[in-house]
């Protein structure tokens, strides 16, 4: 499990720019976590994206809590509200493959590179 | 099949997945960044507007929001074209809300949001013009009340973080 989370954390950090692991990494995080904040990318939004394509995960977004608070423990660990507001949690179990975990990896750069392109050029 | 975290209808979800009138318009006449008080959305309106006849030529969006953000800012870019900066701004964000198919009672902040957008773009564009028309109020109106600048939102997410912070 811990070998499909990293091949997941690894995948997507190296592929997707403006992207943060929350949390540590290797033996100190949780074997089935993966957690990670997508900047200029609305993680309410991602989710959708992703549940278009069969890829179930939630967010520490502010619009998908009644709340409309972005994660407090991402805030917590220091995390900026924007960066809490593009995030997305993942949970890899003992019956996910490695086909899997390719095809999320497929998923997340074009759900991403689409909302990128609906945020367009503001803040510069 | 959708498993969206909240209840959207179906014209939501397909103007998320194709919005209209999405992106930078290089040629507009004026352009305003709205952004969300309730939680901290971001949209941009561009409208390119007829100084003769005062009617919007061509309106288009850029949005860091929610699908609901996305859906009401799309529609309302439909809405606006063709008309009278008048009637453009009558529009209400309850007619938006009606457009879409209805929005999730958490949502109307959205609808909220992407007319106040609308609005403090037009009350710039007179501000450019340097004119004010009779039935443009002198006072902003609640949606653009809602709809703040990028610096103020910004200092107002700051503010709540430290005190949600506080309360942890």
């Amino acid at each position: 499990m811990r070998r499909l989370r990293d091949k997941l954390i690894d995948g997507i950090l190296n592929s997707i720019s403006g992207t943060l692991l929350n949390g540590p990494s290797g033996g100190k995080r949780s074997p089935d976590n993966v957690n990670i904040s997508f900047l200029k990318c609305e993680g309410e939004s991602l989710t959708i994206e992703l549940s278009l394509k069969g890829v179930y995960v939630s967010s520490g977004s502010a619009c998908t809590r009644r709340a409309l608070q972005p994660s407090h423990v991402l805030t917590a660990i220091g995390r900026r509200f924007e960066e809490a507001h593009g995030s997305i949690l993942m949970k890899v179990t003992r019956y996910h493959t490695d086909e899997d975990v390719d095809y999320v990896l497929k998923a997340i750069p074009a759900a991403v590179d689409r909302l990128r392109k609906i945020y367009g050029s503001m803040g510069g | 099949m959708s498993r969206s975290p909240l209840p959207y209808n179906p014209k939501i979800l397909e103007l998320f997945r194709n919005p209209k009138n999405l992106g930078r318009m290089n040629d507009a006449t004026v352009s305003a960044v709205a952004g969300n008080p309730s939680c901290g959305d971001m949209i941009t309106f561009y409208l390119k507007i007829d100084d003769e006849s005062e009617a919007i030529v061509k309106a288009s969006f850029e949005s860091y929001g929610c699908a609901a953000n996305i859906a009401t800012s799309s529609i309302l870019t439909e809405m606006v074209k063709g008309k009278k900066l008048y009637d453009a701004w009558q529009t209400s964000w309850k007619t938006v809300a009606k457009e879409v198919g209805g929005l999730p009672t958490v949502k109307f902040h959205c609808g909220i949001l992407a007319v106040g957008a609308l609005r403090r773009a037009i009350r710039q564009y007179y501000k450019i013009r340097g004119h004010t028309p009779e039935w443009l109020p002198n006072e902003p109106t609640f949606e653009e009340k809602q709809a703040l600048e990028e610096e103020e939102l910004a200092k107002m997410l700051s503010k709540r973080m430290i005190e949600f912070e506080g309360e942890g």
